[in-house]
């Protein structure tokens, strides 16, 4: 009988350690987040040093605009996919690197070349300050 | 420090607009500082966002100052109806506890890291590409009636997408004379703070007699959880996840309580949930069908007024279904959805049943809330006969049928979709989980033995509207 008296306050323990379990996961994960590699003025170092010789910041830094101080590969640039990746470096964010895995269809010249006009006027902070790949690399890219 | 002031100023005119709707929804005697933060956030954006879809409906192009002359016109509304009524007062905290003050420090906390990160973090994929682009062509054109979204050989991912975010965008690019696309991060942390405010005071309408360090350790549960903070800047996910807590509350508010007023915030955020993301009309649909189906349970079924209420956000969905039925539809979702695509891909189910299990263990994602979740519905059975609980917990899993259903039916590759989509999809859901959570564990955390089914169903039905009229 004393064992089944004790079973609510029991289950009350046994909930508290639950949450007070989670929150503590959940906060140690948090502190473990704390930018430490990742402070907002050195990010260009990082974006480097995790892929330093990677295609995609090789091929960007040859058209980054001038007064910029480095480059984000965000995830989505760094794969080795051979799928067209239209990358726009902005000189008005120059620790930005925006990518478009989507990109522009294959077989349809005329698209390209739309396609390019529509990013460029949208994808930039200013249009006429964005840099785009040109044509040919990105028909290279493209395997046209 | 212009751009910080002109940044300031479409903060305050958003939360004029949605201080304004909130207070003709509530006509609250009473406000307090959880809901001065929530309301006015959630309501506003949602109005910026249907006054600009009228705008171009109209024919007419977006124009910060004539939003700005619309958002001074209902703040007008409301002055008037305030001279009318009571004034009301800032409900004041009362003193904290050494406990709950570090509670709230945890919150502040939470809240700085996520500020931080959505600064610090990219803006990816969706963030750019179904959210962001729109925002800049809406800003450049100023209407979605033009080529960049009507004409199918312009690429541009997605366009019939909802536009309720593109246009919060655009507003205050409106007043910064700028698409700053860095910028406009700054925004995600208000749909945090507002989710939190919204899920406190939930906690606290649902259940009155809650402890308020049980209301803010639930709330805490929702601030920390790491996939919140992890989710790139630009998603559309948090923002949902706000508008489906605020329908799923104040529609559950209304049924325990039947309170007008709850039926009106229900159908407001049900208008920002169906115009946040395409899966926000099947979470609506669910909710209202619930919402239907334990009213009849109950025996009290909704009278005219109140199903006309209920209804009320199709009619908005109608308007934008029609006014995007000339937008190219590049996912295929609704033609998926038919029973031989579901019986052929039943094999799927395992697949999906395991792999989803799996992502939920992630601790570094979630933390331990599979367990939380599991600990909260076996540890009180009050559930069984609480409407609040077992509205939620029913709610619930009808959105888990639905995620699955979603998976069972897509055409893309299944593996590369659950990567893609899953974490951000339960993230949506997450909110709702966490107030089931706390209602359930409320009476055994700190009442053993008690059930505190019937009795907080009762204080909820003439709770926190009935208690400041009197």
């Amino acid at each position: 009988m004393r064992v089944l008296n004790y079973l609510p306050r029991a289950k009350q323990d046994l909930a508290w350690l639950v949450l007070i379990a989670y929150l503590a996961c959940a906060i140690w994960v948090l502190l473990s987040l704390l930018p430490r590699d990742f402070a907002i003025a050195g990010v260009d170092r990082v974006a480097f040093q995790d892929r330093p010789n990677g295609p995609v910041a090789a091929l960007v830094s040859q058209y980054m605009p001038e007064n910029s101080s480095g480059i984000f590969v965000t995830n989505m640039s760094f794969t080795e996919s051979n799928d067209l990746y239209l990358i726009l470096a902005y000189r008005t964010y120059p620790r930005r690197l925006y990518s478009f895995p989507e990109g522009i269809q294959k077989d349809d010249p005329l698209l390209q070349e739309r396609g390019i006009r529509f990013l460029v006027r949208f994808c930039g902070y200013n249009s006429s300050k964005s840099v785009v790949w040109p044509l040919e690399t990105l028909q290279e890219g493209m395997g046209c | 420090m212009l751009d910080a002031l002109l940044f300031a100023l479409a903060v305050f005119l958003v939360m004029l607009m949605g201080a304004a709707i909130g207070f003709l929804v509530f006509r609250p005697r009473e406000v307090s500082v959880a809901e001065l933060i929530s309301i006015p956030w959630a309501f506003g954006t949602i109005g910026v966002a249907f006054a600009c879809l009228f705008l171009n409906l109209l024919g007419l192009r977006l124009d910060g100052a004539v939003l700005a002359i619309i958002i001074l016109g209902v703040a007008a509304v409301a002055a008037v109806a305030y001279r009318r009524s009571p004034p009301v007062k800032l409900r004041m905290p009362a003193a904290f506890g050494w406990k709950e003050l570090f509670v709230v420090l945890l919150l502040i906390f939470a809240v700085q890291q996520f500020m931080v990160w959505s600064y610090a973090y990219p803006v990816e994929n969706d963030g750019i590409k179904s959210w962001g682009l729109k925002a800049k062509i809406l800003f450049q054109d100023r209407t979605f009636l033009t080529p960049d979204f009507t004409d199918p050989y312009i690429i541009h991912p997605h366009k019939h997408y909802p536009l309720l975010l593109p246009y919060t965008e655009t507003f205050f690019y409106m007043f910064q004379g700028a698409a700053n696309d860095e910028a406009i991060n700054a925004i995600f942390p208000l749909y945090v703070i507002a989710s939190i405010g919204l899920i406190y005071s939930l906690q606290r309408y649902l259940s009155p007699s809650m402890p308020r360090l049980h209301a803010l350790l639930f709330t805490l549960a929702l601030a920390v959880l790491p996939l919140l903070v992890l989710l790139p800047a630009g998603y559309s996910d948090i923002p949902t996840s706000l508008y489906l807590l605020g329908t799923a509350g104040f529609g559950l508010l209304w049924l325990a309580g039947r309170e007008r007023k709850s039926l009106l915030a229900f159908a407001a955020f049900g208008c920002g949930l169906f115009f946040i993301k395409s899966e926000g009309m099947p979470l609506l649909f669910i909710t209202v069908f619930m919402l239907f189906a334990w009213s009849i349970l109950k025996r009290q079924a909704p009278k005219r007024g109140e199903a006309a209420l209920l209804l009320s956000p199709f009619l908005l969905y109608a308007v934008w279904l029609l006014a995007s039925l000339g937008l190219p539809n590049d996912d295929n979702y609704l033609q998926q959805a038919r029973p031989d695509v579901v019986i052929n891909n039943l094999g799927r189910l395992a697949y999906i049943t395991i792999s989803g299990a799996s992502m939920l263990t992630d601790y570094e994602l979630y933390s331990l809330l599979p367990l939380l979740f599991l600990a909260a519905v076996f540890a009180n059975l009050g559930w069984l006969r609480d409407t609040r609980t077992g509205f939620l917990l029913s709610l619930l899993a009808m959105f888990a049928i639905l995620v699955v259903f979603f998976y069972m039916i897509t055409a893309h590759d299944l593996a590369w979709q659950m990567d893609n989509s899953f974490d951000r999809i339960i993230l949506q859901l997450i909110p709702v989980a966490i107030l089931f959570c706390s209602l359930q564990m409320e009476p055994v955390l700190w009442s053993v033995g008690a059930h505190g089914s019937e009795k907080g169903e009762e204080q909820a039905s003439s709770g926190y509207y009935s208690r400041k009229k009197a």
